[in-house]
C-alpha cells in the first residue's frame, strides 16, 4: 500500500516537475540543435495572387560563432541575379549587421535597416522574419496543444514587447513536440487582424537534424506567396569562417 | 376609335374603387422599396462607363491602383524641420495607421529613403528618432529635399507643407465606414493641434459628394413643395383640389423614385433633380385637369362634369406628356449614367404622372365631387394680362419679328463660344473646402491633383529590366515635362535611379539609369513589390507612369493626351500603351456628350414635331408651333456662350429636356384654338377665348416651371446651379415667346386646322 503511494506520489512529481511554460518553450525552440553548421540548396517561388510565378535558386549557409551566428545567403539563377548574395551577423545586444552584394557593381555595401518591415528581397519574409527572435524580447504563453496532420504541437502565443518595435503585435505558433520545431505560425499586425501564415509543409531528418524541408509564407492581405523548397541540405561539415566575411561576399 | 379611348379613359369613373385600390397598392409597395436607394458618389456615375475607356481605367485599377485614398496636407509656417513638428508627423503617422479602416499610411516619417551615409546603405524610413540639433535638422531638410521622389509629392520646396498619404480598405458598398475614417482622420489631426488642414483624394471627393448630395435634396423638395401648395392655392383657393393635386405628385413620386430602384438601385449627384423635377412636371395635368373641372362643374352638374373634363383635356394632356417622355428619353442612348438614368427615370415618371392624375382624379371626383364655388377666373386678372400681350403682339407683328432675329443673331454668335467641358473641379463651388484644399494643394504642394497614368504594357516577362527601354521611359518623362501644366511625373525609373545615387554614396552624378540588365535586376531586389506596385507588376511587363497635371479643363487635357498618345505610338511601337486615368475619362465623357447631342437632340425634336404635326394634322400650324419653341434654345446657348458656361454632363441636358417641356404650352394653347375654330372659325374671337380658357392654367404651369427649375439654383453642385439657372430661364423665356408669337402668328396666318 505504501509502495503505491509513493509511485503515485513520485508521478505526480514529475509530472509538475516537467510542466512546461511558454517562454521554456521559446527557449527550446531558441536553443534546438540544427547542427554547427549548415549547408542548403533552395528553390525559391514567388507566387502573386494573380498566380503568376517566379523561380529563384539560392544556397544558403549558416554557422554557428559561440553562441551567436552567421549566415550567408547567395543566389544561383536566374542569371540577372546570379551571384548576389547576403550576408549577416548576429549580435548580443542590437542587431544584426547585414552586408549586400551585387554583382554587378561588385561592390559590397553595408545594409543599415531598421525598417523591419522591409520585405526581403521580393519575398514575404520581413528582415524582422530572417533575425532569430531572441526569447527574451516577446512574452510567451502556452495556449495548449493542438495536432498538425500527424504532429503533435503545442501552441504558443507570442507578444512582442514594446521595446522592440515589432512590425507585429503576436503570433501564434504551432511547435512540434519533442522536436522543437515551429510548423505553423499565423502573425497578427498591430491592429490584431492575421495578415500572415507560415507553414512547414515537409519535415525531414537529414543528418540527424530536423530540416523543415518545404516552407511557405503566405501574406493574407495581398495574397502572394514565397514558397522554399530545399534541393539538398548537409550539417556539420566543417564550413570554413573565411566564407563569412566580407571578403567572400566579394568572390564570385 | 375615339370613342374606344374615350371609354378607357373613363374607366376610373366607372370602377374608381377599383381603381384606388390599386394605385394604393403599388404606391405602399414602392414606398418599401425606398428606403434602399443608395447613395452613388463614385466619380465614374457622372462620367461614361459602358466604354471601352472605361473597361480599360477599372482594368488598370486593379493592377496598380486603389481607388480609395485621403490626401492629408498642411502647412507650418516656419518649417516642417523642426523637433515639435516631426515628431507630431510621427506621432499621427502611428495613430492614422492603427485606424480600423485604414490600410497603409505614407508620410515625411515613414517613407522610403536609399542613401549612403558612413554606416553604410540605409533602405530606411525617412526619419525615425527626432534630430534636435540645427546640424542634424537642415541635414534632414537637404536629404527631403534632394530627394526626386519626395520633392512635390511629401514635401513642398520651401520645406513649409509637407502631405500624408491614407489608404482606406477596399469594402464594397459601405459609404459608412469612408465617413467614419474622413472623421477620424480630421479628429486626429485636430487633437495634434494641427490647423487648417487640407484634404483631398478620392475618398474625400466621395465623401463631399455624398454629403452635397444629401443636402441638395433636403433642400430642394421642401422648397418646391412650397411653392407648387403657394401656386395650387393661389389658383384653386381649395384646401380639396390642393389636396387631391398634392396626392397625384407623392404618388407620382413614389412610383418614379422605385423605378429609380429598379434601373439602377442608387442616386448620384445628378439624379438628384429627379424628385424635385417629377413634382413640377406632374403637376400640370392637374392642374389643366382641375381647372377644366372647375369650369365644368360651374355649367354642369358634378357626375356630368367629371366625363366632359377628362374627353377634354385627355389629348393635350397626353400629347404633352408624350413630348416631356421623348424630350428625356433621348437621353438615356447616353453613355454616361448620370444622363442616362436621368433620361429614363424621368420619362417613366412623366408616364407614370399622366396615367395616375387620370385614374386618381376622375376616380376620386367619381366618388366624392368636390364643388368649388369660388371657380372665378375672374378673380385673376392674369387673363386679362394674357389678352393684352396678344393683342399687342397682333399690331407690333414687325417689331416683333425684326427683333427675334436680332436676338436670334446673337445668340447664335455667343453660342459660338461655348466650351465643352468635363471638369470635375469645377463641379465644386469655389468656396467649397473640397475646391479650396485642392487649390491650396496645387498651389503649396504639388501643383497637380489631376493624375493621368500611362500604361505600358509588354509581351515578355522582365522586359521593364532592360536599360534600353527604361532609357526610353526617361525620356518619355522629359518629353512629358515639355507639355504645359505638368507637374510631377513619377516612374519605376526615379526609383532605380535613386538607388543607383545611394549605391553610390549618394553622389548626384549618379543619380541616372544603371547600364546593364543584371543591375537593375539586383537593384529590384531592395524592393518589397509592395513598394513599387503602383509603376511594375511583378512580372516585370506592365508599367504605368504617373502624370500629375495642374490641369483642370478637359479639353485642353484631350490636347494634351493626343500629343501624348502620338509620342507613345512614335517611341514605343513594341508595346501596347494606353492613357488613362480619371482624367481620360473625362475626356471621353466630353467626346461622348458632344456626339450624343448631336444625334439625339435633333431627333427628339423631329419627333416632338413630327407629333404636333399628326395631332393638329395640319402643316401650317405645325410650322407655326415650332418657332416659339425653338427661339428659347437658341437663346439658351447663346446665354450660355455669353455667360461662360460650359456643355457638361448637366447643361447637355438641358435642351432635350427644355424642348419636351415648353411645348406643352404650345399644344395646349393651339388645342384649345382649334376647338374654338371649328365652332365659329372665327380667329380673333377664339383667340380671347382660348386665352380664358387656358390662360390660367398655362400661366400657373409657367410660373411653377421656372420657380421650379430655378430652386435648383440652391444646389451645392455647380452643374446642377448651371441647369437650374438655365431651364428656368428657358421656362421664362419660352412663355413669354408663346404668349407673344404664337397668337400673333395666328392671327396673322389664319392657318387652317382639320376639317371636322
Amino acid at each position: 500500500m505504501l509502495i503505491a503511494v509513493l509511485v503515485i506520489l513520485s508521478s505526480i512529481f514529475s509530472i509538475s516537475a516537467h510542466a512546461l511554460t511558454g517562454t521554456d518553450i521559446a527557449q527550446k525552440v531558441f536553443d534546438r540543435d540544427h547542427g554547427k553548421d549548415s549547408y542548403a540548396k533552395t528553390e525559391m517561388t514567388l507566387i502573386d495572387k494573380k498566380g503568376n510565378t517566379r523561380v529563384r535558386e539560392m544556397i544558403s549557409q549558416r554557422k554557428k560563432s559561440g553562441e551567436l551566428e552567421k549566415s550567408l545567403i547567395r543566389f544561383t539563377s536566374p542569371a540577372d541575379i546570379e551571384g548576389t548574395g547576403f550576408l549577416s551577423w548576429e549580435n548580443k545586444d542590437r542587431d544584426d549587421d547585414q552586408f549586400l552584394y551585387l554583382p554587378a557593381l561588385r561592390r559590397v555595401r553595408r545594409i543599415v535597416t531598421s525598417q523591419k518591415d522591409m520585405g526581403f528581397v521580393n519575398t514575404d519574409f520581413t528582415y524582422e522574419d530572417l533575425q532569430r527572435r531572441k526569447v527574451e524580447n516577446d512574452q510567451h504563453r502556452l495556449l495548449g496543444e493542438g495536432k498538425i496532420e500527424d504532429w503533435q504541437c503545442w501552441k504558443l502565443e507570442s507578444i512582442p514587447k514594446k521595446e522592440t518595435d515589432s512590425q507585429y503585435r503576436k503570433f501564434v505558433s504551432w511547435i512540434v513536440k519533442e522536436i522543437y520545431v515551429p510548423i505553423k505560425v499565423e502573425f497578427y499586425d498591430r491592429k490584431g487582424q492575421m495578415i500572415k501564415r507560415y507553414t512547414v509543409n515537409k519535415l525531414q531528418k537529414i543528418d540527424g537534424i530536423w530540416t523543415e524541408m518545404e516552407l511557405v509564407m503566405h501574406d493574407l492581405k495581398d495574397n502572394h506567396e514565397t514558397k522554399l523548397k530545399v534541393k539538398e541540405t548537409r550539417y556539420n561539415k566543417g564550413i570554413s569562417e573565411q566564407v563569412f566575411t566580407t571578403k567572400y561576399l566579394e568572390r564570385y | 376609335m375615339k370613342q374606344g379611348i374615350y371609354k378607357l379613359a373613363l374607366l376610373p369613373t366607372k370602377y374608381p374603387r377599383t381603381v384606388l385600390l390599386i394605385i394604393f397598392l403599388v404606391t405602399v409597395i414602392s414606398l418599401f422599396v425606398l428606403p434602399k436607394i443608395r447613395f452613388d458618389t463614385s466619380v465614374t456615375a457622372i462620367i461614361i462607363e459602358d466604354h471601352p475607356e472605361f473597361n480599360y481605367f477599372r482594368e488598370w485599377q486593379q493592377q496598380f491602383g486603389t481607388d480609395h485614398f485621403i490626401i492629408v496636407v498642411f502647412k507650418d509656417e516656419e518649417t516642417i524641420f523642426r523637433p515639435h513638428v516631426l515628431k507630431l508627423i510621427s506621432d499621427l503617422t502611428s495613430k492614422i495607421e492603427n485606424l480600423k479602416y485604414v490600410r497603409r499610411v505614407t508620410s515625411l516619417s515613414n517613407a522610403i529613403d536609399i542613401r549612403t551615409d558612413k554606416e553604410g546603405l540605409i533602405v530606411d524610413s525617412f526619419y525615425r528618432e527626432i534630430p534636435t540639433t540645427q546640424a542634424a535638422l537642415k541635414d534632414l531638410s537637404k536629404r527631403a529635399l534632394e530627394n526626386p521622389i519626395f520633392l512635390k509629392n511629401i514635401i513642398s520646396p520651401d520645406g513649409k507643407t509637407t502631405s500624408f498619404l491614407i489608404e482606406i480598405e477596399d469594402i464594397a458598398g459601405q459609404e459608412l465606414y469612408r465617413k467614419i475614417t474622413v472623421d477620424k482622420v480630421k479628429e486626429l489631426f485636430k487633437n495634434a493641434g494641427i490647423n487648417p488642414i487640407h484634404l483631398s483624394g478620392n475618398t474625400v471627393l466621395n465623401y463631399s459628394l455624398s454629403d452635397y448630395m444629401q443636402r441638395d435634396l433636403s433642400t430642394f423638395l421642401p422648397l418646391v413643395l412650397i411653392l407648387i401648395f403657394i401656386v395650387l392655392y393661389v389658383i384653386f383657393r381649395s384646401l380639396p383640389f390642393i389636396a387631391l393635386s398634392m396626392s397625384v405628385v407623392f404618388v407620382s413620386l413614389v412610383w418614379t423614385m422605385a423605378t429609380l430602384y429598379l434601373e439602377r438601385g442608387s442616386m448620384n449627384n445628378f439624379t438628384t433633380i429627379i424628385p424635385p423635377l417629377i413634382i413640377i412636371l406632374s403637376i400640370a395635368y392637374s392642374i389643366h385637369l382641375l381647372s377644366e373641372y372647375r369650369k365644368e362643374c360651374a355649367s354642369s352638374n358634378a357626375k356630368k362634369a367629371i366625363s366632359s373634363t377628362v374627353k377634354k383635356v385627355l389629348a393635350p394632356c397626353f400629347l404633352s406628356s408624350i413630348t416631356d417622355i421623348v424630350g428625356f428619353a433621348s437621353l438615356s442612348i447616353s453613355k454616361i449614367p448620370a444622363m442616362k438614368d436621368l433620361g429614363i427615370v424621368s420619362a417613366i415618371g412623366i408616364g407614370f404622372a399622366f396615367i395616375i392624375t387620370f385614374s386618381l382624379l376622375p376616380a376620386i371626383l367619381t366618388l366624392y365631387p368636390v364643388y368649388n364655388s369660388r371657380s372665378t377666373p375672374k378673380l385673376l386678372p392674369i387673363n386679362k394680362i394674357l389678352i393684352r400681350i396678344a393683342d399687342f403682339s397682333a399690331h407690333h407683328k414687325i417689331i416683333i419679328l425684326f427683333s427675334s432675329i436680332m436676338i436670334i443673331i446673337l445668340s447664335l454668335f455667343f453660342a459660338t463660344k461655348i466650351k465643352v467641358e468635363t471638369n470635375l473641379m469645377e463641379f465644386f463651388k469655389k468656396k467649397s473646402p473640397f475646391y479650396q484644399d485642392t487649390l491650396f494643394m496645387e498651389k503649396e504642394l504639388s501643383g497637380g491633383t489631376q493624375i493621368l497614368e500611362i500604361s505600358l504594357k509588354a509581351k515578355e516577362i522582365d522586359t521593364f529590366k532592360d536599360p534600353e527601354l527604361l532609357r526610353r521611359i526617361e525620356r518619355l518623362q522629359i518629353f512629358l515635362t515639355t507639355l504645359p501644366r505638368v507637374d510631377k511625373i513619377t516612374s519605376l525609373v526615379d526609383y532605380l535611379k535613386r538607388t543607383n545615387q545611394a549605391f553610390h554614396n549618394s553622389n548626384p552624378e549618379y543619380y541616372c539609369l544603371p547600364d546593364s540588365r543584371p543591375l537593375v535586376a539586383q537593384y529590384l531586389l531592395l524592393f518589397n513589390y509592395k513598394d513599387l506596385k503602383p509603376f511594375i507588376d511583378t512580372d516585370y511587363k506592365w508599367a504605368s507612369i504617373q502624370v500629375r497635371l495642374s490641369e483642370n479643363s478637359s479639353a485642353k487635357i484631350k490636347i494634351l493626351i493626343e500629343k501624348t498618345d502620338k509620342y507613345l505610338k512614335q517611341n514605343f511601337p513594341d508595346l501596347e500603351t494606353h492613357i488613362t486615368g480619371v482624367p481620360a475619362l473625362e475626356v471621353a465623357t466630353i467626346d461622348n456628350m458632344v456626339n450624343s447631342q448631336i444625334s439625339s437632340l435633333p431627333l427628339a425634336m423631329l419627333t416632338i414635331f413630327a407629333l404636333i404635326f399628326i395631332l393638329f394634322r395640319s402643316i401650317p400650324v405645325g410650322l407655326i408651333s415650332i418657332a416659339p419653341n425653338v427661339f428659347p434654345l437658341i437663346v439658351n446657348f447663346g446665354l450660355m456662350g455669353l455667360l461662360g458656361i460650359s456643355l457638361n454632363t448637366s447643361t447637355a441636358t438641358i435642351s432635350a429636356i427644355a424642348i419636351g417641356i415648353i411645348v406643352d404650352d404650345t399644344i395646349h394653347l393651339l388645342h384649345g384654338f382649334e376647338e374654338r375654330i371649328k365652332l365659329h372659325g372665327n380667329y380673333e374671337k377664339a383667340m380671347y377665348e382660348t386665352i380664358e380658357m387656358k390662360g390660367e392654367a398655362i400661366f400657373s404651369t409657367a410660373v411653377i416651371l421656372f420657380f421650379g427649375f430655378g430652386i435648383l439654383v440652391f444646389s451645392n453642385f455647380i452643374p446642377i446651379i448651371q441647369f437650374g439657372f438655365l431651364t428656368a430661364f428657358i421656362m421664362f423665356s419660352g412663355s413669354l415667346v408663346e404668349l407673344i408669337i404664337t397668337p400673333a402668328l395666328l392671327l396673322h396666318f389664319k392657318p387652317r386646322f382639320r376639317k371636322s
